[in-house]
């Protein structure tokens, strides 16, 4: 068995206090192994984004542990987990998030230069990846001119050019079209499979299930293995079986539903 | 991370743009320009003040006891003084003049002047057209000569009489006072003041130093004052410098204030719309501290530009300016530059407080909001 | 509609907002205080003739009390008494002085009358008129910059004066007034039995410029002037020179106000110009638009102009409390000059956000 890079345990996050105390995450707990890709669904405010930027240090936890290679950066300080995560992490943003006064070979370099990286082998290594995704002759246009496809593929060169051991992306294929985000489901696994990232997914998109090893629930600040979920014929809403507020039992088989409306619509039809 | 980016962020981002931060640097430009204009002035002034007397050849100027100053001032010597002083070892010659404010007019057209009245008639200061005075005639300084539109020939009036301009002499004159010149004795007939001169002009034989033949006159001659060529000059700069000094300061405050505010306005609006950019950065692993440098850097080269614009506006005016205008001199002093060089240091501090202090409050977790 | 919108965006960074009022209202008072101070400087010159009676002799040719020579023998005072309509002729004697107080060259006025007569000091603070030679009544404010008092001496011109007494209401930038005997000043100037001016007093029923056309016909080689108009002469002689370095640094202050302005309108409206691009799209005209822009660059301008004359008339306050010796004198005059240009600023500081509107494209609504 490979030894986990993620391990999470505990982890809970609280916002605002008093009348407006929000658990975003309760009580988590969940492993990831290296070379996996994960892909985290749930609906809006089910606290994904949440969890996504406590995983790449952006956000405190309120308790909780998330053991990253060995190192548990809940635990680190303000000026220790800039430089960790520079080395540790790669970021891939639904908005591309490129800095737009750059070019696009800048983008990269910049990630590499933050991580200690300087001078001309920064500038090669930002071209040879750029190349590699198929930029070549688009080095150093300004972010501005490039096509969202392209914006992408250089917001994904930025985001492994340190070698990072964890990739976490918001929504990657949210402003791209199915020929793009095709490519870029693409991408994502050879990161997994071929340089050995693991990489965990948010996203509302079902079709990243098809490169994912693992597809999580998040709903209410908890986790399920969307497996053990099952779907409203009527609506077609994702639910868990336990928590069901109806079901019926048709050809052997048990339905659930998200609600009785829809148990009486089915039944009526 | 102590090692220099590859990528060159602050000048990209003022790059970026442009408009921004060309009136960024236009305004700082102006309020250094305040500073600098207003000292170059006063040096200008100031350097006019003393053209006089270190043209005039004089290596010890003799005055009333108690009086080492020209402009302003009143200094009455028996005439009989230059004699006294000729006869002191070590003087090649002695020179009374007479140093009277008088009203130049032509016809409706007035202008004062400092009239000197020297025998020798403004020698050895070079004449920039006609020749020296002789009696009921009269050397004008050029601006004064254009503005009256008294040419070579023509005649002004002076206590009432008329004078012949018989020459011009050139840049001795400031936006405050003009020199003339015109036959000592005559002038003293005119003024009804005969036995009296202002001052004496004093040259050194080669092998003394003025400082020791100005001690040995004092000494020798009772009842005057005694100082060196650049003593003299020195005391007359430092009447205006201390008459101006409170106005400099006000300007410099001023100056400062606007500064700061037009830096920090621009810095403030530039951070703003870096906000994504700061967060995304910090996000990648950008530490605090740089991206307060950042801030800080963007806000400095905004300043440098805008202090060598300011510079360059100056240096160009000076050039200009006296063609448009004679008396309107700049001089731009070191010492100016520096103390304008500070005041853009002490803007580039104040106004980086701004961006620093909204960028310090970015959430990093931020990037990941829509 | 457009008003509370434009009110809102200018409020909406509260900080940018005060920034950009303290820059124009710093512009603002600096051009008030500079064009105050030059006015001050005026008013302060003429302080003397003010008090004097109100024609003024002097040598022919002469229409200035400062800034020139004049020297007319005492027995001329008889010649003019004797024009009818004269009341009282009073010599004076004037000089630039040029103080050395703590080895620092101070310059002031200096004026010799005969004491019991009129041109001495006309109210002062401590201690008495000057009576013999050698004693010498000096400015107040002057003498407290450094540090004399009644008993103090100072060196001018190789005499040793004594100070007897200070006068208040006789100070000023470049002109603080000192008075002494007649005899004194005429002694140091090697110049015994001569006056410089005579102020002339007329009988009731004559006015002043009847007197100086008399006197001026009757005595020759002199020039009988109104005090009013030398008055007038001394000031223009003064102020003339720095309207040029005036000029320039008020260029200056217009040139950064309109700037700052015109900054703030424009980085507001491109940060927003999302909503601006669907305003147009959804049919908000051009005119409604460049109102917009126009509302908050006014607003700004004479906010700032307004700002900016409260602080101007608090600094003049300040000087005139912490360092007396100068006056600004803020007239009617200058003010509404800057209000006017208020107006200038915002339609110039307008133009670039104005332009930046009209080339927004509706459609980059719709654009991420």
């Amino acid at each position: 068995m490979s030894q986990a890079l993620v391990r999470i345990h505990g982890l809970v996050k609280i916002f605002g206090d008093g009348q407006t105390r929000v658990e975003a995450v309760r009580g988590l707990d969940l492993e990831l192994q290296r070379g996996e890709i994960v892909l985290v669904m749930g609906p809006s405010g089910s606290g994904k984004t949440t969890l996504l930027s406590m995983l790449g240090g952006l956000l405190r936890v309120s308790e909780g542990a998330i053991w990253i290679d060995g190192t548990n950066i809940a635990a680190l300080g303000e000026r220790e987990l800039p430089p960790f995560r520079a080395r540790t992490f790669g970021f891939i943003f639904q908005d591309f998030n490129l800095v737009a006064a750059l070019s696009a070979r800048e983008n990269v370099e910049v990630a590499l230069n933050i991580a200690g990286g300087r001078g001309p082998s920064a500038r090669e290594r930002a071209c040879t990846l750029l190349e590699s995704m198929g930029l070549g002759d688009r080095l150093d246009f300004p972010v501005d001119k490039l096509s969202g496809g392209e914006k992408q593929r250089v917001a994904i060169a930025r985001a492994i050019a340190n070698g990072p051991a964890l990739v976490l992306a918001d929504e990657p294929t949210a402003n791209l079209d199915s020929h793009h985000g095709a490519e870029t489901m693409r991408l994502l696994r050879e990161l997994a499979k071929e340089e050995g990232a693991t990489v965990v997914i948010v996203s509302h998109d079902e079709r990243l299930g098809e490169v994912a090893d693992r597809v999580l629930w998040l709903e209410d600040g908890q986790l399920k293995a969307l497996q053990a979920l099952s779907r409203d014929p009527v609506c077609g809403m994702l639910i868990d079986p336990a928590e069901a507020p109806a079901s019926i039992e048709q050809d052997g088989a048990p339905l659930y539903f998200c609600s009785r409306g829809c148990r009486d619509e089915f039944l009526a039809r | 991370m102590t090692a220099r980016m590859s990528v060159p962020l602050a000048r990209r981002q003022l790059l970026f743009r442009k408009g921004r931060t060309l009136a960024g640097i236009a305004g700082i430009s102006a309020a250094l320009l305040l500073v600098l204009a207003l000292n170059a002035i006063f040096a200008g002034i100031n350097d006019r003040l003393t053209a006089y007397i270190d043209g005039s050849g004089a290596d010890v100027i003799v005055a009333q006891r108690g009086v080492d100053t020209m402009h302003m001032t009143q200094s009455a010597l028996p005439e009989q003084t230059a004699t006294a002083v000729v006869a002191v070892p070590g003087v090649a010659g002695a020179k009374p003049i007479l140093y009277v404010p008088a009203m130049i007019e032509r016809g409706e057209k007035r202008g004062i002047v400092y009239l000197i009245g020297d025998d020798s008639g403004g020698a050895p200061l070079p004449l920039s057209a006609g020749r020296r005075p002789d009696a009921g005639e009269i050397v004008l300084e050029r601006s004064l000569a254009e503005r009256l539109g008294a040419t070579p020939g023509s005649s002004v009036r002076v206590f009432g009489q008329s004078f012949r301009v018989s020459g011009e002499v050139e840049g001795l004159a400031s936006i405050l006072n003009s020199v003339a010149f015109v036959r000592r004795q005559e002038l003293a007939r005119v003024l009804g003041i005969g036995g009296v001169v202002s001052y004496v002009l004093v040259r050194a034989r080669p092998e003394v130093r003025a400082a020791e033949l100005a001690a040995r006159i004092e000494t020798s001659v009772p009842g005057v004052t005694a100082s060196t060529r650049e003593a003299f000059a020195r005391s007359e700069r430092r009447v205006v410098g201390d008459m101006t000094t409170d106005i400099v300061r006000a300007m410099i405050l001023v100056g400062f204030v606007i500064g700061v505010a037009v830096a920090g306005l621009v810095a403030y609006s530039a951070t703003l719309s870096q906000l994504r950019d700061y967060a995304v950065l910090r996000a990648l692993g950008l530490r605090a501290r740089r991206a307060h440098a950042l801030a800080t850097a963007q806000v400095g080269a905004t300043v440098v530009a805008g202090f060598l614009l300011a510079l360059a506006f100056v240096w160009v005016l000076a050039a200009i300016l006296p063609s448009l205008s004679p008396t309107l001199v700049l001089a731009i002093r070191t010492g100016d530059v520096a103390q304008a060089l500070s005041v853009a240091a002490a803007v580039t501090l104040a106004a980086a407080a701004f961006p620093v202090l909204r960028v310090a409050r970015i959430d990093p977790a931020s990037v990941f909001r829509r | 509609m457009t008003v509370p919108v434009a009110r809102r965006q200018l409020f909406a960074e509260p900080a940018k907002l005060i920034v950009t009022l303290v820059a124009v209202a710093a512009a603002v008072a600096l051009v008030l205080l500079l064009a105050g101070l030059r006015r001050g400087m005026g008013e302060q010159v003429t302080l003397y003739v003010d008090h004097q009676a109100p024609v003024l002799v002097g040598q022919q040719g002469a229409r200035n009390f400062l800034s020139q020579t004049s020297v007319l023998p005492d027995a001329l005072i008889r010649d003019i008494e004797r024009v009818p309509g004269v009341a009282e002729a009073t010599p004076i004697n004037q000089e630039y002085a040029m103080l050395r107080l703590h080895e620092r060259p101070v310059l002031a006025l200096l004026i010799g009358y005969d004491p019991g007569k009129p041109g001495g000091p006309w109210k002062l603070a401590s201690g008495r008129a000057p009576s013999g030679s050698a004693e010498l009544v000096l400015d107040r404010v002057l003498a407290s910059e450094h540090s004399l008092e009644i008993g103090s001496t100072l060196e001018y011109r190789g005499a040793r004066l004594r100070i007897v007494g200070l006068s208040s209401g006789t100070s000023g930038f470049m002109t603080p007034l000192a008075f002494a005997s007649r005899t004194t000043v005429s002694a140091l100037s090697r110049r015994p039995g001569t006056a410089n001016f005579i102020f002339v007093r007329s009988d009731r029923g004559v006015t002043p410029a009847a007197l100086a056309t008399r006197i001026d016909r009757a005595v020759p080689g002199i020039s009988a002037l109104t005090r009013r108009e030398v008055a007038a002469n001394d000031r223009r002689q003064f102020v003339d020179p720095f309207s040029g370095p005036l000029f320039a640094m008020v260029a200056l202050a217009f040139a950064v106000a309109v700037l700052v302005i015109g900054l703030a309108v424009y980085s507001s409206t491109a940060e927003r110009s999302r909503e601006y691009a669907t305003l147009k799209a959804l049919g908000l005209g051009g005119r409604a638009l460049y109102r917009l822009v126009g509302i908050q660059a006014a607003g700004l301008a004479l906010t700032g102009t307004g700002l900016g004359f409260l602080l101007a008339l608090a600094a003049a306050r300040g000087v005139s409390v912490f360092a007396p010796k100068y006056l600004i004198a803020i007239s009617a005059g200058s003010v509404a000059a800057v209000a006017a240009s208020a107006l200038a600023m915002a339609v110039v500081a307008a133009l670039l956000p104005s332009h930046f509107l009209a080339r927004l494209d509706p459609a980059s609504a719709f654009r991420r």
